[in-house]
């Protein structure tokens, strides 16, 4: 027991390193680090690099990690928040996480990129190869465990003691509460922010480092220790530094005891220990979220920090879209896609027209974020996760004949519907778990709930099929066959305008009106008597539900319900597209689907094999270009079409007056 | 003498406390159906706070609040709309993306849907999902927000967006939408900040106009007593979160206390 305890030490002081850091930069610049996991993943490819003998410069080790942690880590930190990291504060919640995550998608293309995109799964860290020290009570301890845990501690106290002993952590703290009265006082607060930022990712790069021994260097690697970090953070409300720390060192005991008293097989035995990060975020949710001044303080966060930028990008867009002039641009805009679409079966190759049909599936999907996020103005990091649900739901009903009766015999369509009506009810589970709180409360629970199902649904050999996936077929329906790459083309094609035209459809209904003043207003809308929450399940589940059957049809088209395929990793570049086109455009989301199949396949035509991350990085720059574009490169397009079209109709595009009034949103009020 | 009726708005003893600030302290109002009650005091006395507390977007410590015979306790905000109340807010709360015409038919359905119930807004939800089915604004509803938009003065308005409106406008929104809910309770949180002269005495005939004719209840807060005094039945008047003094608006100007909190007082 004593040994799985100290073995859970160590692991969970790795956890509660990370869940201070994102601690610590939340607290000074209100931006959660979704990035951590990227950066982490950068140093520790620098640390290989300089300490690796055969691939790199084979310097020592220690030396290699103090060159790391003390230099590139506050390095990277003050150079990002230079960059970017500086500039997010005041930025609408989706922004914010917007360009995290997009900045998480470049940190790790671009240490591809530079490195070499070959997972390495035997890494030492900087203590070398493991080696017993001492015993207590018979348990062996290893130069490794020590070290990590009493760097924990170092950290952990030495935070303690300048954030509560030192001038520089007044000024910290002062920093956090009034950046006004820091400034009254002398004390630069963008100094602050960004001493934090330093210390945040030389403290993340540190946890990397240690981790290294056990997850090797793979871009997916570090997830399992940011998960864990993150839900250190929830436990903390983001805000308390010992209650998160406590919290990633107790889910680290957990997880290694767990060992001794769970199968080695079976459901409890391979799902329970990866799926502690989200059950710890789960409970920590569930308690907070009974407290209605808890509810309330979380969502206030939120409309604290609406931001003005926002807004205005919003107002312009729509003051041209709103001109009396110029509206036949969309005619011509039909009259184009009509052509388009005829023109692609007959212009191109079965491979590329099959290219484009998946493209319109996975359009399918990219729809479902216009529901969830440009609609009900949730921020959802599970939209793959719902996609991939779908799609084992439906090859399991098709491939397995204890549900249907006899094997095979249910359509393919009706399969395809199963698989959407699945991932719709999961989706309001995880709708009732992570909707009461904040938005970025739904953001990191969505994040841990993709990683629980990519660690304990997907490796499950009866929905992956040992690996291979499971068969899956074709729709027929009044006696028609997709079978062929231009007839499933037509197929996908109709599918994606029923959903976009159900979605047109409700965006101008009472439903979306709704929807529009839950977005701008939560006390405006409850006050009108609409019930928020039940309203934005509604929508989540609906998102999931047609996000299960973009997912479905993917496997349709690729006769293989292949799971690994909806992994977080990839969800986080989808979702990072995705907000970057704009959620609330369809037209927006459709070049998301179909940038996100077309430009890595254009790429691998013309670029070597080694460039093959370059898509990665330009979707992550892409998200990234919204802290100066906040409301999507589409709505930015219309915009520029509309205006052209209003001059060439003799009219010309009105400015608003700036504000110089009050317009800011009061806080949103308990039980909302 | 007030009598209760079915839209008579009570509070009792309702206190609140921000951390260490005792925003108000047991204070008790009523407002009958028909009439303004006017509810004033300086700054920071805790008048848009006990609207919050009424309208449910805040939660009181101590206290009840009752509609009719009623005790509304700590409901939502959703509940006390669905029992026909409606109000405004200082800081407008308005849509950036909805017109202002969109705005007021919104707010019509909106006060159509909770007096129908939670099912007819689910059945809504579903049927909006049916292309073709889906409600656009149709003629009917334009006609009539635009009639409510014209008799507030902002039917020139009726296509912008709320950020091509001044301060003022937006606060007459604030109204257009509260009327537009027909709500039978109406908590109106200083609704002339902003308008001139003229447009306040507008303003003020057509709440008066209101409560006369549609009975309904109305809570006016206002730092402009002038109006305040102009249009009022009652005024109730607080001082750091302490009823201090109510009566009708001839007391009230009259009242040493009521000078008091807004003069201050000299000492001997």
């Amino acid at each position: 027991m004593l040994s799985f305890v100290i073995a859970g030490l160590a692991v969970g002081a790795l956890y509660a390193m990370s869940a201070m850091a994102l601690v610590v930069t939340y607290n000074a610049s209100r931006v959660f680090n979704f990035a951590q996991g990227g950066m982490a993943f950068f140093l520790a490819y620098c640390f290989f690099f300089l300490s690796n003998p055969d691939t790199g410069l084979g310097w020592n080790s220690w030396l290699s990690a103090a060159l790391v942690v003390l230099i590139a880590g506050p390095l990277l930190g003050l150079f990002l928040w230079w960059i970017l990291l500086g500039k997010l504060g005041n930025l609408a919640p989706l922004t914010k996480v917007a360009v995290m995550i997009g900045l998480q998608v470049a940190l790790v293309a671009v240490t591809t990129l530079i490195f070499g995109h070959e997972p390495v799964y035997l890494v030492y860290g900087p203590v070398g190869e493991p080696s017993v020290i001492f015993s207590i009570f018979d348990v062996n301890v290893s130069n490794e465990q020590f070290i990590i845990i009493i760097t924990a501690a170092i950290v952990a106290l030495g935070g303690y003691w300048v954030l509560n002993k030192t001038m520089a952590g007044l000024v910290t703290r002062g920093s956090v509460d009034s950046e006004l009265m820091t400034v009254l006082t002398g004390t630069n607060p963008k100094f602050v922010i960004a001493s934090t930022w330093a210390i945040g990712t030389a403290v993340a790069g540190l946890a990397g480092l240690m981790v290294l021994p056990k997850v090797g260097l793979s871009p997916g690697g570090f997830a399992n220790l940011i998960a864990a970090s993150m839900a250190g953070a929830v436990i903390g409300k983001f805000t308390n530094l010992w209650r998160a720390f406590f919290g990633a060192l107790l889910l680290g005991v957990v997880q290694e005891v767990l060992v001794l008293y769970l199968p080695s097989d079976g459901l409890l035995g391979t799902a329970l220990r990866p799926s502690l990060p989200f059950l710890f975020m789960v409970g920590a949710v569930l308690i907070y979220s009974r407290n209605k001044d808890v509810r309330a303080d979380t969502q206030k966060v939120e409309v604290a920090s609406v931001n003005n930028a926002y807004e205005v990008s919003l107002s312009h867009y729509l003051n041209i879209m709103r001109n009396p002039k110029g509206h036949w641009d969309r005619w011509v805009g039909y009259v184009v896609l009509v052509l388009v679409l005829v023109g692609i079966p007959v212009i191109f190759n079965d491979y590329w027209t099959g290219l484009i049909a998946v493209g319109f599936a996975y359009t399918v999907v990219f729809l479902s974020y216009r529901l969830v996020t440009g609609e009900a103005g949730i921020i959802s990091l599970a939209q793959i996760s719902f996609a991939g649900l779908g799609v084992i739901a439906a090859a399991y009903v098709v491939n397995n004949d204890t549900v249907f009766g006899a094997k095979g015999t249910v359509p393919i369509l009706l399969a395809m519907l199963i698989g959407g009506v699945v991932a719709g009810v999961i989706g309001a589970l995880v709708g009732m778990i992570c909707l009461p709180l904040g938005p970025l409360y739904a953001a990191i629970v969505t994040f841990a709930f993709a990683l629980l199902v990519d660690q304990a649904v997907y490796t499950r050999d009866e929905f992956s099929n040992y690996g291979s996936g499971l068969p899956f077929g074709r729709p027929t329906l009044f006696g028609m066959d997709f079978d062929t790459p231009k007839k499933y083309y037509w197929f996908a094609a109709v599918v994606m305008f029923i959903i976009m035209f159900i979605l047109w459809s409700l965006r101008r209904s009472t439903t979306g009106l709704v929807f529009a003043t839950i977005r701008a207003s939560r006390v405006r809308a409850a006050t009108l008597g609409f019930d928020i929450f039940i309203a934005r399940l509604g929508v989540f589940a609906l998102g999931a539900a047609v996000a299960g059957i973009g997912g479905t049809m993917v496997a349709s088209f690729q006769l293989v319900a292949f799971p690994n395929g909806f992994i977080m990793v990839i969800g986080l570049v989808w979702f990072a597209l995705a907000v970057a086109q704009g959620t609330s455009s369809m037209g927006g989301l459709a070049a998301g689907g179909m940038t996100l199949l077309l430009m890595p396949a254009i790429f691998s035509e013309f670029l070597p094999e080694r460039l093959a991350d370059l898509p990665v990085l330009l979707f992550g720059l892409v998200a990234i270009n919204m802290v100066t574009d906040p409301i999507g490169i589409n709505p930015n397009l219309r915009a520029i079409f509309r205006t052209l079209a209003i001059k060439i109709s003799g009219g010309s595009v009105h400015e608003p007056a700036p504000s110089d009034d009050d317009n800011s949103k009061s806080n949103v009020p308990a039980g909302v | 003498m007030s009598t209760t009726t079915s839209t008579t708005l009570r509070a009792e003893g309702v206190s609140i406390r921000f951390g260490g600030v005792q925003a108000l302290n047991k204070v008790s109002m009523d407002a009958q159906p028909g009439q303004i009650t006017g509810l004033i005091g300086p700054n920071g006395a805790g008048k848009s706070t006990m609207l919050g507390c009424i309208s449910g977007t805040l939660d009181q410590n101590e206290g009840t609040i009752f509609v009719g015979d009623t005790s509304i306790g700590k409901t939502t905000p959703q509940k006390r709309a669905s029992m026909g109340m409606a109000r405004t807010f200082q800081g407008p709360q308005l849509v950036t993306e909805l017109t202002v015409r969109e705005h007021v038919v919104l707010a019509n359905r909106a006060g159509k849907q909770v007096r129908a119930g939670r099912g007819v807004a689910a059945l809504n939800f579903l049927v909006a999902l049916i292309p073709f089915f889906s409600r656009g604004i149709s003629k009917d509803e334009i006609a009539n927000a635009d009639a409510l938009l014209d008799e507030l003065g902002l039917g020139k308005d009726k296509d912008k967006g709320p950020s091509d409106l001044t301060l003022g406008q937006r606060r007459l929104l604030e109204v257009a939408i509260c009327l537009a809910t027909n709500a039978k309770i109406m908590l109106l949180d200083e609704p002339s900040a902003g308008l001139d002269r003229s447009e306040t005495e507008n303003l003020g005939e057509m709440i008066k106009k209101l409560a006369r004719e549609r009975n309904i209840t109305i809570v006016l807060v206002e730092h402009d007593l002038d109006l305040v005094f102009g249009i009022c039945d009652r005024v109730f008047v607080l001082d750091f979160g302490q009823l201090i003094d109510s009566g009708t608006p001839a007391e009230m100007r009259a009242s040493k206390a009521v000078q008091a909190a807004y003069l201050g007082t000299v000492e001997d």
